[in-house]
């Protein structure tokens, strides 16, 4: 079933004009163009369900999955729910896993290694972006779903951006959206991360909320200053939302978690330098000193740590190349000794030869070797 | 028997510049007294001048070798935007002879590294045939020349022996 695929198509339709609303299930139906529009229909109804409503069918927790397990979580669920649900040509059905399988072929791969509470996380973060410029409390904003298990599948995975938008839909699809988001989950990751390893307990909504939305500003602020290299943000609801924390290129999670381990260590002082860095979020791109710095360092160390390699690289082959040197000599030698040895010998065996031999005998040797000897001098 | 290319690969030799081979020849390599061992290092000054290069083996005038000298890690290691840079071509070098009863497609040029610690690569090859000239065009771009390539554009095929060894820029010494 083309989970991704379809959800996609139902969103590139919607996206386009409003930044950050969720689409809910009726607006399935505005699709047009799109083959598996029938097929759509019928995945309304697993997008509209909820996780919660999910993690009963399939038996399972997601909470601590890895993205690609829940993922797959999704189709046994799906194909279990589909031949009950609507009728569709048996085409549509048989087209879907493949679709499905595309779908989930294009995850970045950052998102695959998150766990779903991780994603999770991201997604509570995004919430409050959107939705105030200046007002940030735990405020819950009527639309959207708080708790993990009330989310609906599509806003779901739309905020994980395992789902992408869609219109110019096969191009766009596979190539920007895929680093874009894979970007912004890289550094929320960071950040997720983190936190969420300081709060396990993913249902606790309003605590959360709290530490989600001064961390998700702080971190918006912050990223304000990496600059924004004008990535194409294709992801609807998380392009409004974090949009301009997503683009930030190279920014390794090292260093997100350094920033973040400040975010979480000062939790409460940052609540006083985001609310006047908080109205400029949107607009705001510094490239100042701190940022270029890190970045500067980054590349000395990574500079530094392949010429080290070069350097060991260098006095292991030469070591390599001595030893072989080493062996070759000492086999050399080995022989050259012998052979001396085998010559001595026969020298040995000569002088007794001659001892043993009678007078005579020795006087003819002797001769037959002054002949020779005369021979050899002879010019 | 041949040395094993041990050495050649740990140096990042065969990757860089040499693809993997079975050393089918021996041949030497000296500057002045002092022979090339692979990794070994010599002063760009003690490399001024080309140095005397014997293919060992029984002579055999109908074998004809080629050798090839190039510095991969040009200008500097760790950005060798020059890769490679050629330094020395001979052909026609009959087996058992040196390098002298060659003859020298591109002049000699001794290492000059401006920064780091670069790799200087002798590595020779069985000949075909004849070798096509375009000489002078190779002595003119020494930069960004490709082993592989001149061996395939050349009939060479894969190296029958190689060594290689290490210098850097000398301190200057101001008394």
């Amino acid at each position: 079933m083309a989970l991704s695929e379809s959800e996609s198509v139902a969103y590139g339709s919607l996206k386009t004009g409003s930044p950050v609303q969720v689409p809910q299930s009726p607006h399935y139906e505005e699709l047009t163009a799109d083959q598996s529009i029938s097929s759509l229909n019928k995945q309304n109804s697993i997008f509209s369900l909820t996780l919660d409503e999910i993690q009963l069918k399939s038996g399972k927790t997601f909470g601590s999955m890895n993205m690609d397990e829940f993922l797959a979580n999704l189709w046994n669920v799906e194909e279990n729910q589909v031949p009950s649900q609507l009728p569709i040509n048996d085409k549509a059905i048989g087209s879907q896993p493949n679709l499905a399988r595309q779908g989930s072929l294009s995850i970045p791969t950052p998102l695959c290694k998150k766990t779903v509470d991780e994603v999770w996380f991201e997604i509570q973060k995004d919430l409050p972006q959107q939705r105030k410029a200046n007002d940030i409390t735990d405020h819950e904003p009527p639309q959207r779903q708080q708790t993990f298990g009330e989310m609906t599948l599509e806003d779901f995975l739309i905020k994980a951006g395992v789902v992408q938008e869609l219109s110019g839909y096969s191009e766009h699809k596979k190539v920007n959206p895929v680093q874009t988001n894979g970007t912004s989950l890289d550094v929320n990751y960071g950040m997720g991360h983190l936190i969420g390893s300081s709060q396990q307990n993913m249902l606790t909504v309003p605590i959360q909320n709290n530490n989600a939305s001064m961390d998700t500003n702080f971190e918006m602020a912050h990223m304000m200053g990496l600059g924004f290299p004008g990535h194409q943000i294709v992801a609807n609801n998380i392009a409004a939302g974090n949009g301009y924390a997503v683009a930030y290129p190279i920014f390794t999670q090292k260093t997100v978690m350094g920033e973040a381990s400040n975010v979480s260590g000062e939790v409460n002082g940052t609540n006083s330098l985001l609310d006047p860095a908080v109205p400029k979020n949107k607009k705001r791109i510094i490239d100042g000193p701190p940022e270029v710095a890190v970045e500067r360092r980054q590349r000395r160390l990574i500079k530094n740590r392949e010429s080290a390699a070069r350097s060991r690289a260098r006095k292991q082959a030469y070591t390599v190349e001595l030893e072989l040197e080493l062996n070759q000599l000492k086999q050399e030698n080995a022989k050259l000794k012998q052979l001396v040895e085998e010559n001595e010998q026969r020298r040995k065996q000569e002088v007794l030869k001659r001892k043993q031999s009678t007078p005579a005998q020795r006087k003819v040797v002797d001769k037959i070797r002054a002949l020779r000897r005369t021979v050899s001098l002879g010019w | 028997m041949a040395r094993s290319v041990e050495p050649l690969v740990v140096g990042r030799v065969i990757g860089d510049v040499l693809d993997m081979f079975i050393p089918s020849l021996e041949f030497t390599v000296h500057y002045g007294t002092k022979q090339v061992a692979n990794g070994c290092d010599i002063k760009p000054s003690a490399a001024a001048d080309k140095p005397h290069v014997q293919l060992l083996g029984p002579p055999d005038p109908s074998c004809l070798y080629t050798l090839v000298m190039v510095d991969p890690d040009a200008p500097s290691p760790s950005e060798p935007r020059l890769r490679e840079w050629l330094h020395w071509i001979v052909v026609d070098i009959p087996q058992g002879q040196g390098a002298a009863r060659g003859r020298e497609l591109v002049p000699y040029m001794g290492p000059r590294p401006p920064t780091g610690i670069h790799r200087y690569i002798l590595a020779l090859f069985k000949q075909q045939g004849a070798i096509s000239e375009g000489g002078r065009q190779l002595a003119d771009a020494r930069a960004n020349f490709s082993t592989r390539q001149f061996a395939a554009q050349n009939r060479l095929g894969l190296p029958v022996a190689a060594v290689y060894f290490n210098s850097q820029k000398e301190p200057v010494k101001k008394r």
